[in-house]
């Protein structure tokens, strides 16, 4: 019921933006471009690159909207603009979209550490935060991008396989692998600091 | 459940937990870790989009609009322009014909007949006309 709810309230906009009423694409700009933002900097991580995307994304999406059914969240159906033009930028520069960026922080040495350490009491939290993030940012394009959905946006397993055009399993497996290489990575790091 | 389901479950026990601010007291090694993996996720990125980034998007696209709008209507003018050209260039090769053509018609293209056709084109045609330019692209 929800869901139908939102539709209909995703169908009212795109309606109002097509009949051409003031400030109504600017309001689908304001609610979107978190959505997007997070997609293309986790994506393509130069913040310059991600603005002039997101810019394309939007103007992509002006044009393309009486292409919108209904049939899925509008949401999901911008993720998936978003998405496609991040993976457009990465193919033309040959960056993999699943495969580690070659400037990951001890991501691979991590798998020899045990499970057993306790994380919290060992390193400080700030610098354990940094230390995560750079990890973070060491991981695939497309690991990035389906933490951040998942973890920050908040975004169903479902609507995140709709938005990047893989199968839920994959998606899982992805969340699974990522963080299961960060708490690896997270153990190795205070490891080397004990 | 397997060594993998196990892990798995913890990495939603710890997201979960984070997102509600539970307590971390009682979380065993493994979901510890888990939730400030959790926290350091749900962390936006330092880098931002501009603050007047909605309105500068909706300005960029009304824009696009009206020179699109516009690009349209002068296509069109130029088509009807041709069209009308055509026309009379069509008119000035065959019209002697057709007025030959005609003759058994005498009443329809006595003088009086001639001028009310006229005025009726006329019409139709300056109300099309205003009609077609007095159009203005939407905002």
């Amino acid at each position: 019921m929800k869901d139908a709810g939102n539709h209909e309230q995703d169908r009212t906009l795109v309606e109002a933006i097509l009949a051409g009423q003031r400030g109504a694409f600017e309001r689908l700009v304001r609610e979107y471009q978190g959505l997007c933002w997070h997609i293309l900097l986790r994506m393509v991580r130069n913040p310059e690159d991600a603005r002039e995307l997101c810019q394309e994304t939007f103007l992509r999406v002006h044009q393309c909207l009486h292409q919108y059914r209904g049939e899925s969240a509008l949401k999901s159906w911008i993720g998936q603009v978003a998405y496609s033009m991040a993976k457009r930028h990465l193919e033309r520069r040959r960056i993999p979209l699943a495969e580690p960026s070659g400037d990951q922080d001890g991501l691979a040495a991590a798998e020899t550490v045990a499970d057993s350490f306790d994380l919290v009491a060992i390193l400080g939290d700030q610098e354990m935060q940094a230390y995560l993030h750079r990890a973070i940012d060491g991981l695939p394009p497309l690991q990035r991008t389906v933490l951040t959905l998942y973890h920050l946006d908040e975004v169903p397993i479902a609507e995140i396989a709709h938005i990047t055009g893989l199968a839920e399993g994959t998606i899982k497996s992805h969340l699974f692998r990522a963080r299961k290489l960060l708490r690896e990575a997270l153990e190795h790091r205070i490891g080397v600091a004990a | 459940m397997n060594h993998d389901e196990n892990e798995w479950l913890a990495q939603e026990i710890a997201l979960d937990r984070e997102r509600r601010q539970r307590d971390g007291a009682h979380d065993d090694a493994l979901v510890a870790g888990y939730r400030k993996i959790a926290r350091a996720l749900a962390e936006p990125p330092a880098a931002t989009l501009p603050t007047d980034f909605a309105s500068r998007m909706a300005r960029r696209v009304s824009q696009h609009a009206e020179i699109d709008a516009r690009f349209e209507q002068r296509l069109v003018s130029m088509l009807v322009i041709c069209f009308a050209l055509s026309g009379v260039v069509v008119a000035w090769i065959y019209g002697g014909d057709w007025l030959q053509a005609s003759a058994p018609f005498a009443p329809l293209t006595s003088d009086a007949a001639g001028k009310w056709l006229l005025a009726v084109l006329a019409c139709v045609g300056m109300s099309w006309a205003a009609g077609l330019f007095g159009r203005r692209p939407a905002d």
